[in-house]
């Protein structure tokens, strides 16, 4: 595989989407969104754990709506969430980002004409694949990494230590796992966009099997996270796996007629 | 230079090109013609390598035609119908990526383009996206794409669908001077008279039945050779 022309297609990729604000926009503010509400809802429970007043409203009110008055466990439940949505959408729109691109062009009509130049598949399907992954992943790094920090200076959640960063359980899911299970939904997005009839059926398939991959990959891998840096770098492994067969699958096929 | 021999492909049980054969010398220009869903499109896509025949061989000088992309690189240059670009993207960004891809440098496209853009009247609109630019400005630019690696086989399909007399014009006259520089030229097109103008031979075909049609250059404009589009498309082309 020839880097230069992989980084080719990929920055090809990346200026398109450059052009398209609108769409960066809305990714930006999503991450930025479910960023925000973690960091806001644990930074309320920590200035409300500092203050032995509100904690004793907090025991008397909170078990009258059926709601535990733990603050430690609020916030933890809470990063959690943070981090699973986190996680999801990150998988999610790689997966989408790839799909599309494949899709595009097949709509514009420039698909034959890549396969004209001495390009290979896999080149081919690595440069969109890297070209689909650049933006949500910065998104997804600033996002994830501003969320750990944060949550790592508080003084309630000293007890997750093991599960925010610099744990090693937090590098090998967030910064391994995260971009391996992006890179495997992406290469099925790829896979799904080149092989559809047409470009709906293709948008449909891509977003009936993204909603199921990205729950189940974002729950696979943070459920790891818990059990410490071994198991976490397992599932990042395995992730890297399931993108090497899919890509592996997806330039087998991709030889086949463009005319099926 | 290209050498087709029984060359066939059929979809499921639908047969769309049937035993076809033809030679291309180079510096020639073939026009092939015939109704829609006669298999012209995918003639030259199995010529460009894009669709394999399901039986005979095409070759471009000696080379298997599904391996021509790798194996000569730049040798087949294809226009069709949609230009195939990127609308975000501008003229020189579209030409460079893809002739990046071909493994050209960035200054050796422009230096390669430049007169070839200027010709075509393109070159001050190079910087703005394609987006904005007309159906006959990409078309224009898409054939400047194909020629970008001076290829030894030009395949057009429908290259002046939609466009205007004037620019269809510029590009049977690109076409010609491609063809008299030694590349060999394939244009499908339901445009008699741009056929007329530019082909030295012209085959009809139809399925099941492909011909030369006994047409020469000098036999004149558009006018007799719509009586033999007739004469051919009511079967006097017998099916072999």
């Amino acid at each position: 595989m020839r880097a230069p022309v992989v980084l080719q297609i990929a920055r090809r990729e990346w200026l398109e989407q450059r052009r398209q604000p609108a769409m960066l926009a809305s990714m930006a503010v999503l991450f930025a969104v479910i960023s925000g509400v973690v960091i806001l809802g644990i930074g309320t429970f920590q200035i409300a754990h500092s203050d032995p007043g509100t904690v004793d409203k907090l025991n008397t009110t909170l078990p009258a709506m059926g709601v535990s008055p733990d603050l430690k466990s609020l916030a933890a439940m809470t990063l959690s969430a943070g981090n699973w949505l986190m996680f999801t959408q990150f998988l999610g729109m790689t997966g989408v980002f790839a799909g599309h691109s494949l899709l595009h062009d097949r709509e514009l009509h420039t698909l034959p004409f890549l396969l004209l130049t001495p390009t290979r598949r896999s080149e081919l399907l690595t440069g969109k694949i890297l070209g689909a992954l650049g933006f949500p992943l910065a998104a997804y790094l600033v996002c994830t990494l501003l969320m750990g920090i944060i949550g790592r200076c508080l003084s309630i959640t000293q007890d997750l230590a093991a599960e925010l960063p610099p744990s090693g359980a937090w590098l090998a899911t967030f910064l391994v796992g995260g971009p391996a299970w992006a890179t495997f939904i992406a290469t099925l997005g790829a896979w799904i966009s080149f092989h559809a009839r047409d470009v709906r059926t293709a948008q449909q398939l891509v977003w009936f099997v993204l909603f199921f991959a990205t729950m189940i990959c974002g729950t696979l891998l943070l459920g790891q996270l818990s059990q410490g840096v071994w198991s976490a770098l397992g599932a990042a492994i395995f992730g890297l796996g399931c993108a090497f067969v899919t890509a592996t699958a997806t330039i087998q096929s991709m030889n086949r007629d463009l005319r099926r | 230079m290209l050498s087709i021999e029984n060359a066939s492909r059929t979809f499921d049980t639908r047969t769309v090109v049937s035993r076809v054969n033809l030679q291309l010398a180079p510096g020639e220009v073939l026009a092939l013609i015939g109704p829609n869903g006669g298999g012209k499109s995918t003639l030259l896509w199995m010529i460009a390598g894009l669709v394999q025949p399901s039986s005979g061989s095409i070759r471009i000088t000696g080379i298997h035609a599904h391996e021509i992309a790798q194996a000569s690189v730049g040798a087949v240059g294809l226009v069709t119908a949609e230009p195939g670009l990127y609308p975000l993207l501008t003229g020189w960004e579209n030409l460079c990526f893809f002739g990046s891809l071909y493994g050209e440098q960035l200054a050796n496209i422009r230096k390669f383009a430049t007169p070839r853009l200027a010709e075509l009247g393109l070159l001050n609109e190079m910087e703005r996206p394609v987006s904005e630019w007309s159906s006959g400005m990409r078309q224009k630019l898409s054939l400047c794409r194909a020629l970008l690696l001076s290829p030894k086989l030009l395949l057009l399909d429908e290259p002046t669908a939609n466009l205007d007399p004037l620019v269809s014009s510029t590009i049977h006259r690109a076409l010609r001077a491609a063809a008299n520089a030694g590349i060999g030229v394939i244009l499908a097109t339901h445009d008699l008279g741009g056929a007329a103008e530019i082909a030295d031979r012209v085959v009809y075909l139809k399925q099941k039945v492909h011909c030369d049609i006994p047409w020469q250059p000098t036999t004149g404009p558009a006018a007799p050779l719509l009586e033999l589009y007739r004469t051919h498309t009511e079967a006097s082309c017998a099916p072999r």
